[in-house]
């Protein structure tokens, strides 16, 4: 029997089955907006605290975890239970596992990051639990996947050290929260190192480079940049990521050392292989998200210098601090907000061609100029709240977290007016 | 092996691009590229393995709409055309 004809701009079919209900990963990435202005007043707040912080349960904790968890994982989390199976064209089997992890995670960010500021052991606890779990159903669903992809291999493999990672970083982190009431760990700082390493470069560091591999190429317009530099990266970037741990756990600073360098030229290479993207890429306006993006690719590399440096004592007092900013801050949240930026848009976008009417353009989802602000206001932050840590200047950090907070609040109105638009199209489209 | 997109027209003499056997974001990248390259082109048809759910946005975003020939798993068909400014 002839189909009944379809109209443009309505048809998805089978593709829908991929598209998981919208305010899914929606709610992570509202989450992560919220919680990035919530830390930029955070650093306001414990400004004083944060130059000679070096570890242990407090604010400053707290401002980092709301950052780690509330704005970068809610992000890992929003990007890839709905990216994950359009890139691999694989569907979820059950939508059971996304929705119990929203409400194990949210409820266990909360818990976490109130037990870090009030150094309350059972809200601690409690929270570690609960965020242990979440990402456990996380890592369930992420692996499910990889295991079934047959293509994209790169990508893959990348995916599989970051979650790989990501079980690492929760086994240490629940040792390390239970460490505070039995102090039955030998080296608390040392494992907390490790700790850090495995969520920021690990975890993070390979989710972001590996989805960069499929997503530069696809906002560029450029052929996918060649397979066996990007195999030698990886290659670098897991020996380098292997060689810190190593050292870490085996406090060889020597080792620590050679594995940064390796480490570097893995981020080099890939850097290399992305920025060909962009000059054989057909599409050369890329707009802001991509000034953000090519700083956070500078950061990287400082990041991991920063780090070496740190080993060698160069940095003095404030390096530990300056080392995990430059990090958290500069290479990490400056890539996700370039990237957020162009994923949110996107997938409202392609969850608003179900029905008879004419989807809107991505550029009509939501005014400019929130995201011109934010991109200002981000830069003038990063760079100010690096130099005041440098230099030990609460006041200076301060004025970074008013900044970055103006940033930051810019980036919750620009999700919030992309949300507006995905229910005034529904609500019309509803009408017709 | 790298599979490229392969470019020629169909039966009724219409642009064609095949991107079967490509990894993504090869599909997309090949027929977005196209649209940039031929901007007086009125339509396309293009073959993909996957219902192309990522290429809606930046076709409604250029002003080009779409239609299915045929679909079935892992051979989708689909008529691209320019809509009038």
């Amino acid at each position: 029997m002839k189909k009944p004809p379809k109209l443009p701009g309505m048809i998805l079919m089978d593709a829908q089955r991929r598209l998981l209900p919208p305010l899914l990963p929606f709610l992570f990435f509202i989450v992560a907006a919220t919680c990035h202005a919530g830390v930029w007043l955070g650093v306001i707040f414990v400004a004083e605290d944060i130059p000679s912080y070096t570890g242990g349960p407090g604010p400053v904790l707290a401002v980092l975890h709301l950052l780690t968890l509330g704005v970068m994982m809610a992000t890992a989390i929003g990007a890839a239970i709905q990216l994950l199976p359009v890139a691999t064209g694989l569907a979820h089997k059950s939508l059971l596992p996304a929705r119990l992890l929203m409400w194990l995670f949210l409820p266990g960010v909360l818990c976490l990051t109130s037990g870090f500021m009030l150094t309350d052991q059972f809200l601690m606890s409690a929270g570690a639990l609960l965020v242990t779990l979440a990402l456990m159903v996380f890592l369930h669903i992420v692996t499910s996947m990889l295991w079934r992809a047959t293509t994209l291999k790169l990508a893959v493999a990348h995916a599989w050290i970051s979650m790989a990672s990501l079980f690492g970083l929760l086994g240490l982190g629940v040792a390390l929260v239970l460490d505070f009431d039995f102090a039955w760990l030998l080296d608390h700082q040392n494992t907390a190192a490790q700790h850090m390493v495995l969520a920021a470069c690990g975890f993070m560091g390979f989710l972001a480079i590996g989805f960069g591999n499929i997503l530069v190429p696809m906002f560029a317009l450029s052929q996918s940049p060649s397979g066996k530099v990007g195999w030698v990266s990886w290659t670098f970037l897991v020996a380098g990521l292997v060689g810190v741990l190593a050292g870490l756990n085996f406090q060889l600073n020597a080792l620590i050392l050679i594995a940064a360098v390796v480490g570097l030229i893995g981020a080099a290479l890939h850097i290399k292989t992305m920025v060909w993207c962009l000059q054989n890429g057909m599409r050369k306006k890329l707009g802001l998200s991509f000034v953000l993006i090519k700083g956070a690719w500078g950061m990287m590399l400082l990041s991991i210098a920063l780090g070496a440096a740190l080993i060698l004592d160069l940095l003095g007092d404030q390096g530990p601090a300056l080392f995990g900013f430059v990090l958290l801050f500069g290479w990490l949240l400056t890539y996700i907000k370039g990237m957020l930026q162009r994923i949110v848009p996107f997938l409202a976008a392609m969850n608003m061609s179900k029905r008879n009417h004419k989807p809107p353009r991505l550029s009509e989802l939501a005014a400019g100029l929130p995201l011109k602000l934010h991109a200002v206001c981000h830069v003038l932050a990063i760079v100010l709240g690096a130099a005041s840590i440098a230099v030990d200047q609460s006041v200076g950090l301060q004025a970074a977290g008013v900044i970055g907070f103006i940033g930051a609040a810019s980036f919750v109105w620009f999700c919030f007016s992309v949300l507006q638009s995905y229910f005034s199209y529904h609500r019309t489209a509803a009408q017709d | 092996m790298t599979i490229e997109a392969q470019f020629g027209t169909d039966a009724k003499g219409r642009p064609r691009i095949n991107t079967t056997g490509m990894e993504p974001p090869g599909p997309f990248v090949a027929i977005m590229g196209w649209i940039e390259t031929h901007p007086d082109a009125p339509e396309v048809v293009v073959c993909l393995e996957r219902d192309p759910v990522y290429l809606f946005p930046e076709l409604t975003d250029i002003n080009w709409a779409w239609d299915y020939l045929s679909e079935k798993p892992g051979a989708f068909e689909l008529l691209l055309k320019r809509l009038p400014e």
